[in-house]
């Protein structure tokens, strides 16, 4: 680095070597020890400007804005809406850190969970009822009337 | 990959209405916003919509955010930025001058300096560097944000940025110096 590149960069990032990109020290500290003199002229003149610039303080945000904001933020979700919505966290995650499961993936999981299992329960309970259930039929109606047997002898009444 | 974002753990809350969270938030990032707004707009109350508007699209974002692809930060100020552009691109289209006031050749620079206070002429003098010029100055000096993520956020090269800052420097001292600010501040 040479005294001039110094002043260029002093001009863009200020006097304060803090805010400086940590790749420009070393090369400073060097610099420094052969050009203190220079560097330090440098230094002063930019360390005006940003007392100049310090000036400008900006005042902090009213009340209200704060409360306008706040009053625009998405409201609490209802239960089903967090079931919905709800993330497993790590499970399984990449190497973005995303999780990989997608809530609604889940929750459609186990919406169709649920359909099959009630889908084999009624198969199941139809079956059940199929053996015990016969056909009658009606001498005054003249109409077909299921009824279930549940294992009286209606005929010998 | 980006290094650890701060804000990130915040964001999934936020998407659930937890009010805790939106408070933080927006008590972290309220000064931020607002200080950036102010600065790029010279214009409390525009800057004041610009922040409200920021935070209405943060809401709409967070419960969509996806950690590890940017740092939050960082696109919280590519969206207050685009909409400062917006603002500042409706003030030409409307033919207001975004240049502030033109220095008084007749007043001399104590005049000027009993007239305004420091931080006003500080402003009028940022108000008036070319966009790029402030955008990299308030982005890098006032938000403190790293050189590399500046430079990101205005999709432009280190060595551009750099110089952008280099040259908006420059011409806020020759303005100030113009307005014998920096040689009160000197004699002080």
């Amino acid at each position: 680095m040479t005294p001039e590149r110094f002043r260029f960069l002093t001009e863009a990032y200020s006097a304060d070597l803090s805010r400086w990109p940590d790749n420009y020290r070393s090369e400073v500290a060097e610099l420094s020890s052969k050009h203190f003199t220079e560097l330090r002229q440098i230094m002063v003149d930019a360390a005006m400007l940003d007392q100049l610039l310090a000036c400008y303080v900006v005042a902090p945000a009213d009340p209200a804005l704060f409360n306008s904001i706040m009053a625009s933020a998405p409201k609490q979700q209802g239960f089903l809406e967090r079931l919905f919505t709800f993330k497993w966290p790590n499970w399984p995650s990449n190497d973005t850190g995303n999780t990989g499961f997608n809530s609604a993936k889940f929750a459609g999981i186990g919406l169709a969970s649920v359909i099959a299992g009630a889908f084999c329960v009624s198969i199941f309970m139809s079956s059940m009822l199929s053996k015990h259930t016969d056909m009658a039929n009606s001498n005054t109606t003249n109409s077909k009337t299921e009824y279930i047997d549940y294992g009286q002898d209606w005929t010998a009444s | 990959m980006i290094e650890h974002d701060p804000d990130a753990d915040l964001l999934p809350r936020i998407g659930r209405g937890d009010q805790s969270a939106i408070r933080e938030m927006v008590a972290r990032k309220l000064p931020r916003l607002l200080a950036l707004a102010v600065r790029m707009l010279n214009d409390r109350a525009e800057a004041e919509d610009i922040t409200q508007e920021t935070f209405m699209r943060i809401w709409k974002q967070a419960p969509r955010w996806q950690t590890g692809k940017a740092k939050f930060d960082t696109w919280m100020h590519r969206v207050a930025l685009n909409l400062c552009y917006d603002r500042l691109r409706t003030r030409q289209d409307h033919g207001e001058d975004d240049m502030p006031e033109q220095i008084d050749a007749t007043k001399t620079p104590e005049q000027y300096l009993t007239g305004l206070q420091q931080r006003d002429q500080v402003a009028e003098a940022l108000a008036a560097l070319p966009i790029r010029q402030r955008e990299a100055l308030v982005l890098q000096y006032y938000q403190e944000i790293s050189n590399a993520e500046a430079a990101g956020l205005m999709e432009i090269s280190i060595d551009a940025l750099e110089s952008l800052l280099s040259r908006a420097r420059r011409n806020m001292r020759t303005t100030l110096l113009l307005r014998g600010f920096e040689r009160k501040t000197h004699d002080t």
